[in-house]
């Protein structure tokens, strides 16, 4: 529990109003929920901003913040909870773009080589994400990428235990399936 | 490995990193947010003694945080001094000694947060690389090679069969670089660099247990992570170093680097495998990728891209419509075509930029045929623009 425990020093810092703090905390988690935000959103632009908005927040609100849970999955509930509000705002748009995911890797240095090596695969996987209904993409990506427990998630999302094993059942066979069928083709 | 053979795994290893610009941009508003949450409070009308505010009062704290780190500067320098003396002879050793590497084997293990495999490399006599190979066996993409050979970087995918060449050379240094960030000859030709501008310290430790002199290496403030720390261990007969660690600014092992030899001979077949008969190759850099753009306006051929593009699934000319789909190769098209069996063009609207992708979305419907029945699809895309390497021709980038 070494990271917990730095988590708790650093964010006793930021409550002080101490940047080294907000810095330390930012560095450690800041891919984690990056990658949680484009999983949700599709979109890395959107990801980003997302991601932004969240850190702000909570930097603003450090103060007051009473942890029910680790640093990590309140950080991660953020972005998921900020996730949901931003594909609200835009529900007239097109959810995501995957081939974006590639492109916008590729217009920069180490950035580019990972998105070669990997984009297909992941554009594929981002794309299944995509076309899951929102409730069971936000349960498989809280559980997987952000590492949360079912009964975090529960606590988080307001919803039973019973109810997030199921969606993130029936998230992964409609996933299995999807990708399933692309791999057959 | 298939898709479907562990999602779960796949989906965890997926990984999105932040680049430096955001990284600036979202550090700098926090801090902002932080200092004005701090000064709302701090205004909140709370009586505080100014002894007992000066101490939470973040300019005072800094400036006192200053005076304690001029201090702390200057003893840590003096130590410095009284420790350069065998951390430059000893790292100078090893400068030198990696100096006459030519070739070398060696095996990454990166604590599950990247990518772990063998990598061999080779170099002329004035130190430059030659060839290198990059072997990669567990990627979301299944088992990869990197070939970095006459220039060009290709990549063999081998549970896909298929073998790229890159084409943007852009991409293809970044590809070497990613192999060349574990090579020790690369690392400590850079930490001599980095030493110098002052963004590491190297210092010398006690020697291991296994008789090895330990350095360790500090990324310091103006390097892009302080408080990373490396740990290179050295044979203390060659000087040549032997084992590489990495950790995070929070001491989380990140990578182990094992040399397994140094100036072996290396098999010709490493770098020149015998690939399948069977293999899809793509060649970048001999395949023209898009379309010519010729006499037309940007939309003008972002439309005409779009429009070959759909006419070339209708007709089943597969080696068109991967051509212009970056260059995706014809079989693996006509894979991805089986999901889209486009019957006829419907409208392709105008162009309009897309910036989040740099290109032009191409508004475009089709009529699909499934299960007997037809019906219209609008993709979000397609995106168009450019390609890298050679801006006279224009892509599909992805949107379908």
């Amino acid at each position: 529990m070494q990271g917990h425990d730095d988590d708790q020093e650093w964010l006793e810092q930021v409550r002080r109003g101490e940047p080294e703090g907000l810095r330390r905390i930012y560095q450690r988690h800041k891919d984690d929920l990056l990658t949680v935000a484009v999983s949700l959103l599709g979109e890395r632009a959107a990801a980003e901003d997302c991601l932004h908005d969240v850190f702000v927040r909570f930097a603003g609100s450090a103060g007051a913040l009473r942890l029910r849970t680790t640093l990590k999955g309140y950080l991660v509930t953020s972005v998921a909870n900020r996730a949901r509000d931003l594909l609200r705002r835009r529900r007239h748009e097109p959810a995501g773009d995957p081939g974006h995911l590639a492109t916008a890797a590729v217009s920069n240095g180490r950035a580019a080589a990972e998105a070669l090596i990997d984009r297909e695969e992941s554009a594929r996987l981002h794309e299944a994400l995509r076309q899951l209904p929102w409730e069971q993409r936000e349960v498989i990506v809280l559980r997987l990428q952000g590492d949360l427990t079912f009964a975090q998630i529960a606590r988080q999302t307001a919803i039973s235990i019973n109810t997030v094993q199921s969606r993130y059942r029936y998230g992964l066979e409609k996933l299995r399936a999807l990708l399933g069928a692309g791999a057959e083709r | 490995m298939k898709p479907t053979d562990d999602i779960e795994q796949m989906l965890r290893s997926l990984r999105v990193a932040t680049g430096q610009a955001l990284d600036d941009r979202i550090l700098n508003d926090s801090e902002k947010a932080l200092a004005e949450a701090r000064r709302q409070s701090d205004g909140a009308g709370r009586i505080i003694r100014t002894g007992r505010f000066l101490m939470h009062n973040t300019i005072a704290r800094f400036a006192v945080a200053a005076g304690l780190l001029v201090a702390v500067g200057l003893a840590v320098t003096a130590l410095g001094l009284l420790h350069n003396g065998t951390t430059a002879y000893v790292f100078g050793d090893t400068v030198a000694a990696m100096h006459s590497v030519q070739s070398l084997h060696l095996k990454v293990d990166s604590a599950g947060r990247g990518l772990s495999g063998e990598l061999w490399c080779e170099f002329d006599r004035a130190g430059e690389l030659n060839r290198c190979r990059w072997d990669c066996p567990v990627t979301p993409d299944g088992y990869k090679v990197i070939l970095w050979r006459d220039g060009k970087a290709s990549v063999w995918f081998k549970d896909k069969n298929s073998y790229l060449t890159i084409a943007d050379q852009k991409v293809a240094r970044a590809t070497l670089e990613l192999a060349m960030e574990n090579d020790p000859r690369t690392l400590v030709s850079r930490l001599e660099q980095a030493q110098v501008r002052g963004e590491v310290r190297v210092e010398t430790q006690a020697p291991a247990a296994d008789g090895s002199i330990v350095l360790n290496v500090t990324d310091l403030a103006g390097s892009d992570a302080p408080g990373r720390r490396q740990v290179l261990h050295v044979d203390p007969a060659t000087r040549l170093v032997t084992r590489v660690e990495r950790f995070s600014e929070d001491g989380e092992l990140l990578s182990r680097v094992e040399i397994l030899a140094y100036n072996d001979p290396i098999a010709p077949a490493v770098f020149e495998p015998q690939l399948p008969q069977d293999i899809t190759r793509i060649d970048q850099t001999t395949q023209p990728i898009g379309l010519s753009q010729g006499d037309m306006t940007d939309d003008e051929i972002a439309k005409e891209v779009v429009r070959q593009f759909f006419q070339a699934l209708i007709d089943r000319d597969y080696v068109l419509a991967g051509r212009i789909f970056s260059g995706v190769p014809a079989a693996r098209m006509e894979q991805l075509a089986q999901n889209l069996p486009v019957v006829r063009i419907v409208s392709i609207g105008e162009p309009t930029p897309h910036e989040q992708t740099r290109s032009l979305r191409v508004p475009v419907t089709v009529e699909v045929e499934k299960d007997g029945q037809l019906h219209q699809w609008s993709p979000h895309g397609p995106f168009v623009r450019r390609v890298e390497s050679d801006p006279r021709r224009w892509q599909i980038i992805g949107g379908i």
